[in-house]
C-alpha cells in the first residue's frame, strides 16, 4: 500500500471544534442512554403488557397513519404541483403548517374541531357514532395531521421537478389523465414517494404533542411507545431506557435506508 | 390508387399568437403521403406540433385529422389528444423509463381499451415489423438512439394513429428504420400520413413526398424536393439546399444516372441504388474541356445564376441539374450567365454515396 497522500486543504482549527462539539450535542444522550440500557433484562422488560401494548399501538397507528398520509397526501402534492388554481399558496402553507406548528396546539386545534363538542366531532357522533378522541382512531387521526405534510412536500418536489414531456406522450397514446397519473407519474416519482413515506411513517412514530392532546394516554388504546416512555420514566426507569433504545434503532434504520434515496440527492 | 380516392389524413389551418409572435401554416397530408415541416428553430416548429398534439390549442383557423375536425375555435370544437387518433415520436423519443420496452408499446393498445395479453401480443407484433423484437424486455434506459427511435415509432404505430408524428427525430431516420417503418405501415394500415417536423434539410430531401418551409411563422415555400432544391424561394431555403441530391445505381465505384449517363465515386463497396450527394463548393466550373485529375466532367448548359451572400450559385441543367457554387471572380472570368455552356468537374471522393431505400 502506498502512504496516503494528504489531499484536501487543513480544517480551520475553529470549525473542527465547533463541528465537534455538534456531534458531542448529538452523540453524547445517545451514549448516555446506550450505557445504561440494562442489556440483561432487555427481553423481560420489553415483553411487559406496557411495552407490548404501546408498540401495538404505535404499529398499528404510525402505519396506518403513513398509509392515510399516502392516500390523500399524493393526490394533494398532485394537485399543488400540476394544477393552477386560486389560493395555491394558501393552501400549500396550511398544509405544511402542522411541521412548524407545536404539536401540542396541532393536538388543541384537533379537540376543538374533531372533538366530541367539536365543529365537526358533534355532527360526526351525532350520525355515525364515531369518537375520535381518546380512541386509536384519534391516534390515527392526531399521527396523519402531523405527518403528512412530510410526504406533501417530499411528492410534491419530485412531481415538480419530473418530466412531463413523458405524460404528453401517454395522453397521445390515449390514455386518461388518471391512467397516466398511476402508470406514468407515480412510477417515475416511485424513490421520492418511497421516501415521502418513510418519512412520514417515522414522524408518526415518534408523534408526542398532538397524540397526548387529541387521544390522550390510555394504557392499551391510545397510549404509544413515546407517551409509554414519558410515562415509565416516572416508574420504570429501565422500561422507559429499553423503549427508548427500540425507538433509537427504529429511527437509525429508517435513516440509514433513506440515506441514498433522499438527503445525498438533495 | 389516385388522389381523389385518397382519404386526407391531415388538413390543418394553424393560426397561434403568442406575444408578437404570430403563426399562420397551411398543412395538408394526404394518403400515404410523408410531409416534412422544415424551418429553422424559432421558426414556429414546435408550435405547430402543440398545436396538432392539443397541448397548445389554437387561436383560429381549423385541424381535421382524417376527416374529423379536432380543433376549431370557431365551432368550439376541442378534442383532447387522447382522442386524436395522433401517433406522435416525440423529440427525445419519451420512453416510460419504468417500463420494458414490451410494455412501453403495449401502453397505447391497453390505455385504449386492449386486455392486456391482447395489448402485448400486437406490441410483439407491431416490435417485430419494425425489427426491434430482441429489444422486447430491455429497458428504455438501455437502448441506443437509433433502437430507441425504433421502439418510439413502435409504441406510435401500436395504436394504429390516422397520421404519424416525427418530431425532430435526434436520430435521422436511416435508410434500415425507413424501409421498415415503410413495411410496418403497409402491414398495420393503408392509410397512415406521416408528417415530419425538421430542421435538418438532408433528412428533409431523404423523406419528403412535400416540404413545406415555414419560417418567422409564415409557410414561404411548399413543393416536392426538386422543386425546392433547383428554386429556393428565399435565402434561408437557397442556404440549406446547398447540396446536390442524384439518384442511380452503384456498382465497383461507378453511378449510373440513367441516360447512359455515368459518375465515378471513390466508394466502391456501396452497390445497388444509392442517393449521392455533391457539396456545390465541390463543383468546379471551366471554360474548356479542363485538363484536370477529377474524374467526373461534363460540358453543360448554364440555367441560373443566383448571388448567394460572398458565393454565387451557379444552377447547370442538362444532361442533370447540379449546383455549383463559386466566386463572384469566377462568374465574371468565365462569363457564367444563363444560355452558356460551361465544363463542370467534381473528384470522385467529392461524391458521398448513401445505398438509396428502395
Amino acid at each position: 500500500m502506498t502512504a496516503r497522500r494528504r489531499t484536501e486543504e487543513r480544517t480551520p482549527l475553529l470549525l473542527g471544534v465547533l463541528a465537534s462539539l455538534g456531534i458531542a450535542l448529538v452523540a453524547i444522550p445517545l451514549v448516555g442512554l446506550l450505557i445504561r440500557v440494562p442489556w440483561s433484562d432487555l427481553g423481560s422488560l420489553l415483553s411487559s403488557d406496557v411495552v407490548l401494548d404501546a408498540l401495538r399501538i404505535s404499529l398499528i397507528s404510525s402505519v396506518a397513519a403513513a398509509a392515510l398520509s399516502t392516500l390523500l397526501g399524493v393526490p394533494l402534492a398532485w394537485l399543488l404541483a400540476r394544477r393552477r388554481f386560486r389560493g395555491r399558496r394558501v393552501v400549500r402553507a396550511a398544509v405544511t403548517l402542522p411541521m412548524v406548528l407545536p404539536p401540542v396546539v396541532g393536538g388543541a386545534a384537533l379537540l376543538f374541531a374533531l372533538g366530541r363538542r367539536g365543529v365537526v366531532g358533534e355532527p360526526l357522533d351525532d350520525l355515525t357514532g364515531v369518537v375520535l378522541p381518546f380512541s386509536l382512531a384519534g391516534v390515527i387521526v392526531a399521527n396523519t395531521f402531523v405527518a403528512m405534510p412530510f410526504l406533501v412536500l417530499t411528492v410534491e418536489g419530485a412531481l415538480s421537478n419530473s418530466d412531463r414531456g413523458v405524460e404528453a406522450a401517454a395522453a397521445s397514446l390515449g390514455a386518461s389523465s388518471l391512467r397516466i397519473f398511476w402508470s406514468v407519474t407515480l412510477p417515475a416519482i416511485a424513490p421520492s414517494l418511497r421516501a415521502g413515506i418513510v418519512l412520514a411513517w417515522a414522524r408518526a412514530l415518534g408523534e408526542f404533542g398532538a397524540t397526548v392532546t387529541f387521544a390522550g394516554n390510555l394504557q392499551g388504546r391510545t397510549q404509544t411507545l413515546p407517551l409509554a416512555v414519558f410515562v415509565s420514566l416516572e416508574n420504570d426507569r429501565d422500561a422507559a431506557l429499553a423503549m427508548s433504545l427500540v425507538m433509537v434503532a427504529v429511527s437509525f434504520a429508517v435513516l440509514l435506508g433513506l440515506r441514498d434515496r433522499w438527503w445525498n440527492s438533495r | 390508387m389516385t388522389a381523389s380516392e385518397q382519404s386526407r389524413q391531415l388538413d390543418a389551418s394553424i393560426r397561434v399568437s403568442r406575444g408578437d409572435f404570430e403563426l399562420e401554416v397551411e398543412l395538408e397530408v394526404v394518403g400515404q403521403q410523408t410531409v416534412v415541416l422544415l424551418g429553422p428553430n424559432g421558426a414556429g416548429k414546435s408550435t405547430v406540433v402543440d398545436a396538432l398534439a392539443g397541448v397548445c390549442p389554437i387561436d383560429a383557423g381549423r385541424i381535421v385529422v382524417d376527416d374529423v375536425v379536432v380543433d376549431e375555435p370557431a365551432t368550439a370544437t376541442f378534442v383532447p389528444t387522447r382522442l386524436r387518433g395522433l401517433g406522435i415520436v416525440f423529440q427525445q423519443y419519451r420512453l416510460f423509463g419504468q417500463m420494458s420496452v414490451l410494455d412501453n408499446v403495449a401502453f397505447g393498445p391497453s390505455a385504449q381499451g386492449a386486455r392486456r395479453a391482447t395489448a402485448r401480443r400486437r406490441a410483439a407484433a407491431v416490435l417485430e415489423l419494425l425489427g426491434a423484437a430482441e429489444l422486447a424486455s430491455r429497458s428504455p434506459r438501455d437502448l441506443s438512439g437509433g433502437q430507441a427511435q425504433r421502439v418510439a415509432i413502435a409504441r406510435a404505430l401500436a395504436v394504429e394513429p390516422r397520421l404519424l408524428v416525427f418530431d425532430e427525430p435526434l436520430a435521422a431516420l436511416d435508410v434500415e428504420v425507413r424501409a421498415d417503418l415503410r413495411r410496418a405501415l403497409v402491414d398495420i394500415s393503408a392509410d397512415t400520413g406521416a408528417l415530419v417536423i425538421t430542421h435538418d434539410p438532408t433528412e428533409a430531401f431523404l423523406l419528403a413526398d412535400q416540404i413545406v418551409v415555414v419560417e418567422g411563422g409564415r409557410v414561404t415555400q411548399r413543393g416536392d424536393s426538386e422543386a425546392i432544391r433547383t428554386r429556393p424561394a428565399t435565402p434561408y431555403v437557397a442556404a440549406l439546399t446547398g447540396t446536390n441530391l442524384l439518384r442511380g445505381a452503384a456498382h465497383t465505384g461507378v453511378i449510373t444516372l440513367g441516360r447512359g449517363l455515368t459518375l465515378h465515386a471513390a466508394d466502391t463497396h456501396t452497390v445497388g441504388p444509392v442517393v449521392v450527394t455533391i457539396d456545390p463548393v465541390a463543383v468546379a466550373l471551366h471554360r474548356a474541356e479542363p485538363n484536370t485529375s477529377a474524374r467526373n466532367k461534363w460540358s453543360s448548359a448554364v440555367v441560373a445564376v443566383e448571388a448567394l451572400g460572398e458565393r454565387v450559385r451557379v444552377v447547370l441543367g442538362e444532361p442533370f441539374e447540379l449546383v455549383a457554387d463559386v466566386t463572384p471572380a469566377a462568374v465574371e472570368a468565365l462569363d457564367l450567365r444563363p444560355g452558356v455552356t460551361v465544363w463542370a468537374s467534381v473528384k470522385a471522393t467529392e461524391l458521398q454515396v448513401r445505398p438509396a431505400s428502395n
